[in-house]
């Protein structure tokens, strides 16, 4: 029997070339060709700075959600910050989400520098000290941030490889504090005492942020070794002379405040450390261009487009707690019946709390601190206003609040630092005796308006309960929704619990990808 | 980068080798071996080997001679083939500049550029694994052919993008090998030759039926949504263990009738004064003024279950599966008549068991708008028309757009072939042909047929946002061959 009839076999094969199997991208490097120069390390340095400004990332203008949760402000109930200021927010809130991956967006950015620029050959070692300086001055500074919005954090000191991402757990905020510590150190350490170019941190910076690190950690941590060292960082900072406040005797104090704010005076002797936003005008440069001040200023006159987001008012409170002998005060509120004048001087009309945006309570005030800045008769959406995350006013707040924790008494150095800020305001010097911690917090609170510091403030010294008592007792209107008025029992504070709040959760999607994060107990029940 | 250019290559190589016994054994055996640029130096190449054997069963010599009976083949399968398909450059890092790599200092942008995207080194070749069993039979002399096809398709190794993890900080992930999907389904060919002769009819049919299933989903087998996931865009979800692309949305359960109803469901939109110290909501249940103009929840807005029985109506918990967009069978019938120089040519095609969302509907230019809600017991379909949160992704707008469809029809003469040649040209034929002529189906869209997965997107389908119908279409003509 015929076992095969046939086969038929055909099998090509060519011994051929690969060539067009490796495919360079023909419009733009990919990582393979990046970190080969000196000029690669330098992109890349401005690019960890940049990672603070993008819109989602904190010094975009997410930071109004810190402010919203104390006892200041409120946001509007279509704003982004609307969940939290009524501690209703939880693990899927986006807000939470942008805090947590903008600043490891940010780390890691620096995170790239600090493994790559060494491997680079023929960077001078000032050149290169400066470059490292600077990005272990943000991640630090990142670092000091994550630990104060979530507590116990994952610490990540090299760029990811992976992309399935990370399998890392928490560590205790004595760790993540250690670490910002240790960054600002090699910060303060490798940085240069100036920069050609106005923005870019120094050395100063870094001891500076330091003495702050040093205060919140003493409290936060309940070390209080640390209160000294805060006390020593920031007199090393006002002994240096390195900063002044922005402080005309030729000018009052009004006319100083609106210096101090005025787009012509950024990067002052002031600041110390301001993430830089520029705007080209429009909305389409929102990446380095902020919607930080447009988000809050009020939205006065829509028909006019002179008007910002309106985001947020404040409380009614404020009005009767703020002293009306404080210049700062309307400088920094717009209260009903109050003129609106352009930058040119033209009266527009008069501040309405009733039509600054749709839910506002009676006789609340509209955000003004950075009107001045944007007070043309036509505004855009984007700003130049950096934000000015450390000024010199807070530095020396700090010097006097630590020179009074480190031992129980303020000395004549912080009563000096305490009185310096009050006579920039124009008012009159409290006596060391009298400068409790009470006091200083609220110095700090009036001094710091609507700069996102208010909130820590509580925290650290876990007072939040106290005050929105406080703000509640002296709040009489009702918020009004679309014409409809809520019940006094709605006061959006009621929702606060100590044990739960004064930190954010972990976001749903860093637990869904990292295995080894671990909701914090408060915050599982209610997931 | 918005605008780009991108370079890719392909290399294959290709073996066969066949082998028949007696024509009634048949072994066909294939390998293929392809090299992509789309993937990194140590995966480029994949080797894909195909077997497929068939036993011709009517020439065994145990078999009777069945005059009816005049091919019967059994045939089976395996084999495995790659797929590229993936975006270019995934295996290396991307670098990203501009915009928000950029910063300010002394008051001007200054550039910036840093690593936007992971490298994924590991990235391969896609996989497709099918096994198939398949009759032939060839009955009454030719004039029955049928054919019947099982298959069992995996598709391994698919090509998603990683789910992003917040602490990597990267701008965008890379695509891997992540996905896994399954398509077991049955193919059914008939054709036939019903009459023969001076008048002859034959049918061809087409029958296809197939279930789709993904099995593995990147990051935890998360669900994938195809839009920003708000909950008045309508958008396909693809959920592990459901097909891929399913209509995703609120479940339905009528209209609220009356304020009582309102006021005694959970918590959509109603008027609120607070939540209780146990966080439930207390209604405004005074708030019952002229549901023309109310903005809050009132009779005559959809009613939509809260699935998790919580009390809240959230995007969270109360969203799920409410169209499926792959259907349950197609099908495709041919008759064809041809009597002297006169042929007629009749293709209808149909579906079963697929939705559409439709988000024409509910569009105040739309005749249903007509019965809107306006009393009680007035409508448990057509919500009022100021309504409030009727706008969301619900059950509402998904349709049913199974069709039967006339899709083509041909009627030709041609002259007979002696009296062509005697005026000297090799063929002479008039023709009509029409398509799209007539459809039967319940949708109320402009056509059925938008179910077709958008080009590119494996996970968007079954959306109706307005597109043209398919095009009515009639067209004569004359063919001529010399």
């Amino acid at each position: 029997m015929k076992r095969i009839l046939y086969i038929i076999l055909t099998i090509s094969l060519f011994v051929g070339c690969e060539d067009n199997l490796i495919q360079e991208n023909p419009t733009g490097p990919t990582g393979d060709d990046f970190f080969q120069t000196e000029r690669d390390v330098q992109l890349a340095v401005v690019a960890a700075y940049g990672g603070l400004t993008n819109e989602n990332a904190p010094w975009g203008n997410n930071m109004w959600g810190v402010e919203a949760m104390s006892d200041n402000a409120y946001g509007i109930a279509d704003a982004p910050y609307n969940r939290l200021d009524e501690f209703e927010h939880d693990s899927n809130t986006g807000l939470i989400q942008n805090y947590y991956g903008y600043l490891y967006r940010a780390i890691n950015r620096s995170n790239l520098v600090l493994q790559k620029a060494p491997q680079i050959e023929g960077i001078a070692q000032a050149d290169l000290d400066n470059y490292l300086g600077q990005v272990y001055f943000l991640r630090g500074y990142e670092y000091f941030l994550l630990t104060l919005l979530f507590e116990d954090v994952p610490i990540i000191l090299e760029p990811p490889v992976e992309p399935a991402g990370y399998s890392v757990a928490a560590s205790p905020a004595a760790d993540v504090y250690a670490q910002a510590i240790a960054d600002l150190e090699m910060a303060e350490q490798l940085l240069p005492d100036t920069q050609d170019d106005a923005g870019r941190v120094i050395s100063m910076t870094a001891t500076a942020m330091l003495a702050k690190v040093y205060l919140f950690g003493a409290d936060e941590l309940g070390n209080t070794a640390w209160y000294g060292e805060a006390e020593q960082k920031a007199a090393q900072v006002i002994n240096s002379g390195t900063y002044q406040l922005v402080d005309d005797p030729a000018l009052t104090p009004h006319e100083n405040l609106v210096s101090l704010w005025s787009l012509d005076n950024q990067n002052s002797t002031e600041d110390i450390f301001a993430v830089q936003h520029y705007s080209s005008g429009g909305w389409s440069n929102g990446n380095v261009a902020s919607s930080y001040p447009m988000g809050i200023n009020p939205r006065l006159d829509r028909a006019l487009n002179i008007w910002g987001f309106g985001w947020m008012h404040t409380y009614e409170s404020v009005e009767a707690q703020w002293d009306d002998a404080d210049p700062r005060k309307r400088f920094t509120l717009f209260f009903d019946g109050d003129d609106v004048v352009t930058i040119n001087g033209d009266t527009l009309g008069q501040y309405s709390s009733s039509t600054a945006r749709g839910e506002s309570r009676r006789d609340s005030g509209g955000p003004k601190k950075f009107w001045w800045s944007e007070s043309f008769d036509r505004v855009s959406g984007q700003s130049d206003l950096d934000a000015k995350v450390l000024r010199y006013a807070d530095l020396l707040l700090i010097h006097a609040e630590a020179d009074l924790m480190a031992d129980g008494t303020v000395s004549a150095a912080g009563e000096t630092s305490f009185n310096e800020v009050r006579a920039r305001a124009g008012l009159a010097p409290i006596a060391a005796a009298s400068i409790t911690r009470d006091v200083i917090l609220e110095e700090r609170r009036w001094e710091l308006f609507l700069e996102c510091h208010r909130w820590f403030d509580l925290m650290r010294t876990q007072s939040a309960e106290q005050a929105f008592d406080d703000i509640e007792a002296l709040d009489n209107t009702l918020p009004q929704y679309f014409g409809y008025a809520l019940n006094k029992n709605d006061f959006e504070k009621q929702g606060f619990i100590p044990q739960k709040h004064y930190k954010l959760p972990y976001p749903q999607a860093a637990l869904d990808q990292n295995p080894a994060l671990v909701q914090k107990p408060e915050w599982a029940a209610s997931e | 980068m918005g605008n780009g250019q991108v370079e890719s290559g392909i290399n294959s190589y290709f073996g066969r080798v066949f082998y028949d016994y007696q024509g009634k054994y048949l072994v066909t055996g294939t390998v293929r071996r392809d090299g992509s640029s789309r993937f990194g130096e140590d995966n480029r190449w994949g080797t894909f080997p195909a077997l497929s054997a068939a036993w011709r069963i009517t020439e065994e010599s145990f078999m009777p001679d069945l005059p009816w009976l005049g091919d019967l083949k059994i045939r089976a399968g395996y084999g495995i083939s790659g797929s590229d398909n993936a975006g270019n450059y995934q295996y290396a890092a991307a670098v990203g500049q501009g915009g928000e790599y950029d910063y300010s200092f002394n008051g001007g942008e200054i550039p910036g550029a840093t690593i936007s995207r992971l490298a994924n080194p590991l990235l391969r070749w896609e996989e497709i694994r099918m096994a198939n069993f398949a009759i032939d039979a060839s009955l009454f002399g030719n004039r029955l052919n049928v054919s019947v096809d099982f298959y069992d398709k995996l598709t391994s190794d698919l090509f998603l993008p990683f789910a992003p993890a917040l602490e990597l900080g990267n701008e965008s992930t890379p695509e891997g090998n992540l996905g896994e999907i399954s398509n077991k389904g049955v193919d059914i060919t008939i054709n036939s030759v019903n009459m023969q002769g001076a008048f002859t009819w034959t049918t061809d049919m087409v029958f296809g039926t197939v279930k789709n299933e993904i099995l593995k989903l990147p990051g935890n087998n998360a669900d994938r949504f195809t839009s920003d996931g708000w909950q008045n865009n309508p958008h396909n979800i693809s959920r592990v263990g459901e097909e891929v692309g399913a209509i995703y949305g609120y479940a339905l359960d009528g209209i609220f009738q009356t304020w009582d109803e309102v006021y005694s469901h959970a918590y959509q939109d109603q008027a609120l004064i607070e939540f209780d110290t146990d966080g439930n909501p207390v209604y405004d249940v005074n708030a019952r003024d002229d549901v023309t103009r109310r903005t809050s929840t009132s009779p005559g807005d959809f009613r939509y279950k809260d699935l998790n029985g919580d009390g809240f109506i959230d995007s969270e918990n109360d969203r799920t599966i409410i169209g499926s967009v792959i259907p349950d069978f197609t099908i495709g019938l041919t008759n064809t008549f041809s009597y002297k120089g006169f042929l007629l040519s009749v293709l209808f095609q149909g579906v079963q068991g697929i939705h559409v969302y439709n988000t024409l509907k509910g569009d105040y230019t739309t005749r249903e708008r007509l019965d809107a809600w306006d009393g009680e017991g007035s409508s448990n379909n057509e919500p009022r028309l100021a309504g409030n949160g009727n706008g969301r992704t619900s059950a509402y707008r998904v349709e049913q757009a199974d069709f039967i469809r006339l899709k083509n029809l041909k009627l030709a003469y041609s002259l007979p072939r002696d009296l062509v040649s005697k005026i000297g040209l090799g063929a002479f034929q008039l023709y009509v042909t029409g398509t799209n002529l007539w459809t039967i189906t319940k949708y109320t869209g402009y056509d059925p047929e938008v179910g077709l997965r958008e080009a590119g997107d494996n996970e968007t389908a079954g959306i109706d946002r307005g597109r043209y119908p398919l095009t009515q279409q009639f067209t004569g003509g004359l063919s001529v061959t010399f």
